[in-house]
């Protein structure tokens, strides 16, 4: 019981094993940054993993990693040309980066390698892009007291999180809850469950 | 200039202004080992990496650049980190075998990305990029020294276990950074 509902924070490449908390930190400061920072996501780990899912696995890592790296950049260009009609935001150095995540390049086989590969691809696919613009709104409602660029509080009540750091200690926030809650849900379930 | 440096280094820390590069610090500092390693690995790949795209950039079609950093990055990072493990590997199957992943990780860092990146709106000239490249990379091996020598008591067994690890580390980092903020406001 506690082994399957600490499975899925687990499984998260956020929540599992921080990646992707210096865009998360940085630049999902609001909704409309966010959905942009998602979109490219999708984007990018969709078609790259996809694609890469034919390099063999023969070759060394360093060769493998070199031809991660280059589709998912080769990929990042029409996905970011995309993002930009669609949701005009300025991504500064922060879109490239989300391109660039390590699940994509570095831990590519850890995350989508194998058999799961489809299975670790749709679950990162719903729940990353959730995490992030989850994390967007919370962060301009409490940080600006807005959402979507539209007045929602009259008075922000944590104008931290606003700041890259308020965002990290935001994010640690939700991290460690992720671990602690299920945790603690499943200790708490096993008497009920022994009885 | 050393002190001018050196203050450019401390404000423009990548992992604390930007948050740059937290991924390969929290993979090397779960291990406990390879952070310094990280950190110098990352220095040498902000250098030589801002400075092949500072090289290559005046080839490529102005409205296009900026589309096409991370394309060359990711080439020339590639590539470095082919060289390096190849070199390593003439010198000893053991080392490279140690330092591999962290050859790895400071190839596909963004806090090279960040960095070079940053670089080409600083610069177009190869020479300047590097320098640019260094204080990047020495502001990032500092962080990564200071993270050093906090990793014993963020993953000692004194720390409950969903902070203890990596979260413990971007919690430190977090602090860090809001007080880096406050001595140096932008």
């Amino acid at each position: 019981m506690q082994k399957k509902k600490t499975r899925v924070p687990y499984r998260n490449p956020v929540l599992a094993d921080g990646l992707l908390a210096a865009p998360l930190a940085a630049f999902c400061d609001s909704f409309d940054r966010s959905l942009a920072g998602a979109f490219v996501f999708v984007c990018v780990t969709l078609i790259t993993v996809l694609l890469t899912a034919v390099i063999p696995r023969k070759l060394s890592l360093s060769l493998r990693i070199l031809f991660y790296s280059v589709t998912a950049a080769l990929v990042y260009i029409p996905a970011v040309l995309v993002a930009a009609t669609l949701i005009p935001v300025s991504g500064g150095i922060w879109l490239p980066v989300i391109a660039a995540v390590p699940a994509l390049t570095v831990y590519r086989d850890r995350y989508f390698g194998g058999r799961g590969m489809l299975r670790n691809l749709l679950r990162t696919l719903i729940s990353v892009p959730l995490i992030m613009l989850l994390f967007g709104a919370v962060r301009e409602m409490l940080g600006s007291g807005m959402l979507s660029g539209k007045t929602v509080l009259t008075y922000p009540p944590l104008p931290i999180l606003c700041t890259p750091a308020g965002g990290l200690l935001l994010l640690c926030c939700v991290c460690i809850g992720a671990v602690y809650l299920p945790n603690r849900i499943g200790k708490e379930a096993e008497p009920h469950a022994a009885r | 200039m050393l002190l001018a440096d050196f203050l450019v280094i401390l404000v423009q820390n990548l992992l604390f202004s930007e948050l740059l590069g937290l991924p390969s610090v929290a993979a090397a500092g779960s291990r406990g080992r390879g952070l310094l390693r990280t950190g110098i690995f990352t220095l040498l790949f902000c250098v030589l990496c801002a400075g092949a795209v500072a090289a290559v950039r005046s080839f490529l079609p102005i409205q296009l650049e900026k589309l096409l950093f991370p394309l060359l990055i990711a080439v020339s990072n590639g590539i470095l980190d082919l060289i390096l493990i190849h070199l390593f590997r003439l010198i000893s199957k053991k080392l490279t075998k140690k330092i591999a992943p962290q050859i790895h990780a400071a190839a596909c860092s963004s806090a090279v990305l960040g960095a070079v990146l940053m670089s080409t709106d600083y610069t177009h000239e190869a020479g300047i990029a590097m320098r640019y490249g260094f204080r990047m990379g020495v502001g990032f091996l500092i962080a990564c020294i200071l993270l050093r020598l906090a990793l014993p008591t963020l993953c000692s067994s004194k720390m409950p276990a969903a902070v203890r690890g990596w979260r413990g580390l971007f919690l430190y980092c977090a602090l860090l950074s809001m007080a880096g903020a406050c001595m140096f406001p932008a």
